[in-house]
C-alpha cells in the first residue's frame, strides 16, 4: 500500500467511511508511516475546527434557562392521584377504625353495633290477622299490633331504599 | 462502515446516556414537571448549538430552541424509543425547524427594502455584532461553513458536531444512509479547501 494511496483514504478513513477490511488495513500501515499520519491529522482537524466553534456558540447558563419554554400542564392520572392520596386515605382509615372500636366501647358514643340480647324494636306488616297470630304464639295480643318483638337481635342498619313489607310472619324473641 | 467509533467526535461528559434518558423521559410523562426541565437542561445546548451552526444567527437559534423544545414536551408521549435515540429524534425536529426558518428568510418580500440599493442579507452570515465577539478563527471557520450548500451543511454538522453515525444522519434527514456518506465527503472535500489555512497537521 503505497503512499498516495493511504492518501486518497486519509480523509475517508479520518470520516469513518472505510469499510472494516479496509480500515485496518489502513491503520497498520499508518503505524509505519508518520506521512500518512500526518495526512489523517490534517482531515480530522477540520472536524476539530468546526466542533470548537460549535462549542464555543452556545448560550451562557442563564441565557438557557431563560430560553426555557413553559412546562406542560401536570395532568393528574388515576395512579398519580391515588399515589398522592394514599397517606390521606390511610389516615381517614385509621380515624374510621378508632371510631368503630371506640363507640362499641363507649357508653356515649353512637351505638354502631348492638350488644347481643338488646331488644329491638321492628316494624312488621302482616296480612295475617293479629288473632291468628297471638293464637299461634307469635306476638302477644295486647302488644300494639305495629310493635313486635324480634329475635334474634338483628343491628338496626339504614335502610338502602323503602321499607318493603315483610313476607314472613316475625318469630318472638324469648326476654 | 457505520459501527466506527467515533473518536473525540463528542463531548462524552456531557452526552447522557440513553437508559437514563428513558428514565427522565418516563418521570416527564408521569407529571413530574422537574423532569421536563432536567430533559431540557440536558439537550437544550446541543440544540442550541446545532441551530447556530446551521443558521449562524443567534435570534434565529434561540427561536428554534424554544420551538424545538416546546414540540418535543407537547409530542414526548409520541417518542418511540424503539425506533430512534432520544438525541436522533430531537435532532429531526430541529433540523426541521431550522428548514423552516431558512424558507421564511428567503420568500420573497414586498417591503420597501427591496428598493434600497443594497445586497438582501445572507442568513448564514454571522450579525455584526456576533462577528465582532467571534475569533479569526472563528469567523473563517463558519464563513467556510456558510458557503456550504443547506444540505451538505446539515450532514457537516450532525456529523462533525452532534457525532451521528450516518445511519442516524439519514433518520434524522429522511435520506438513505449512501447518500449521508456521500453528502459528507463532498462537504468534507469543501470545507477542507476553504479551511486549508487553518489546517496545520499536530506536531
Amino acid at each position: 500500500m503505497d503512499s498516495e494511496h493511504i492518501l486518497t483514504l486519509a480523509a475517508d478513513y479520518s470520516l469513518g467511511l472505510l469499510p472494516s477490511e479496509e480500515r485496518r488495513r489502513v491503520e497498520t500501515h499508518l503505524r509505519r508511516c508518520p506521512a500518512c499520519r500526518i495526512a489523517v491529522e490534517r482531515e480530522r482537524r477540520v472536524a476539530l475546527l468546526i466542533r470548537e466553534a460549535a462549542r464555543v456558540s452556545g448560550p451562557s447558563p442563564g441565557r438557557l434557562a431563560a430560553l426555557r419554554p413553559p412546562l406542560p400542564p401536570v395532568r393528574y392520572s388515576p395512579a398519580r392521584l391515588s399515589r398522592q392520596l394514599a397517606p390521606v386515605t390511610l389516615l381517614v382509615v385509621f380515624l374510621a377504625l378508632g371510631l368503630l372500636f371506640g363507640s362499641a366501647r363507649s357508653p356515649f358514643a353512637p351505638a354502631l353495633f348492638a350488644a347481643t340480647g338488646a331488644p329491638t324494636v321492628t316494624a312488621t306488616y302482616t296480612q295475617t290477622p293479629t288473632a291468628t297470630l297471638a293464637a299461634a304464639g307469635v306476638i302477644n295480643k295486647a302488644a300494639s299490633p305495629a310493635t313486635t318483638v324480634a329475635a334474634p337481635a338483628r343491628p338496626i342498619m339504614p335502610s338502602p331504599g323503602p321499607a318493603r313489607p315483610a313476607a314472613t310472619p316475625v318469630a318472638a324473641a324469648s326476654p | 462502515m457505520s459501527d466506527q467509533p467515533l473518536l473525540t467526535w463528542t463531548e462524552a461528559k456531557t452526552v447522557p446516556a440513553e437508559d437514563e434518558i428513558s428514565s427522565v423521559i418516563g418521570r416527564c410523562l408521569s407529571g413530574d414537571q422537574h423532569a421536563y426541565i432536567e430533559l431540557y437542561e440536558l439537550h437544550g445546548g446541543m440544540i442550541y448549538r446545532l441551530a447556530f451552526s446551521l443558521l449562524q444567527d443567534t435570534q434565529d437559534a434561540e427561536e428554534v430552541l424554544q420551538d424545538s423544545f416546546e414540540y418535543a414536551f407537547r409530542r414526548l408521549a409520541h417518542f418511540d424509543p424503539r425506533k430512534s435515540a432520544f438525541k436522533t429524534w430531537l435532532y429531526r425536529i430541529a433540523i426541521s425547524r431550522c428548514r423552516n426558518k431558512r424558507r421564511r428568510k428567503w420568500l420573497p418580500s414586498f417591503s420597501l427594502t427591496q428598493f434600497e440599493d443594497r445586497e438582501p442579507r445572507d442568513p448564514t452570515a454571522p450579525q455584526p455584532e456576533e462577528r465582532a465577539e467571534m475569533s479569526e478563527q472563528q469567523r473563517a471557520v463558519w464563513q467556510a461553513v456558510g458557503e456550504l450548500s443547506p444540505k451538505l451543511r446539515e450532514v457537516a454538522i450532525l456529523r462533525y458536531y452532534g457525532g451521528l453515525q450516518y445511519g442516524e444522519i439519514g433518520q434524522v434527514l429522511d435520506i438513505p444512509t449512501k447518500t449521508a456518506e456521500s453528502r459528507m465527503r463532498l462537504a468534507h472535500k469543501a470545507l477542507r479547501e476553504r479551511l486549508a489555512a487553518l489546517i496545520e497537521p499536530e506536531s
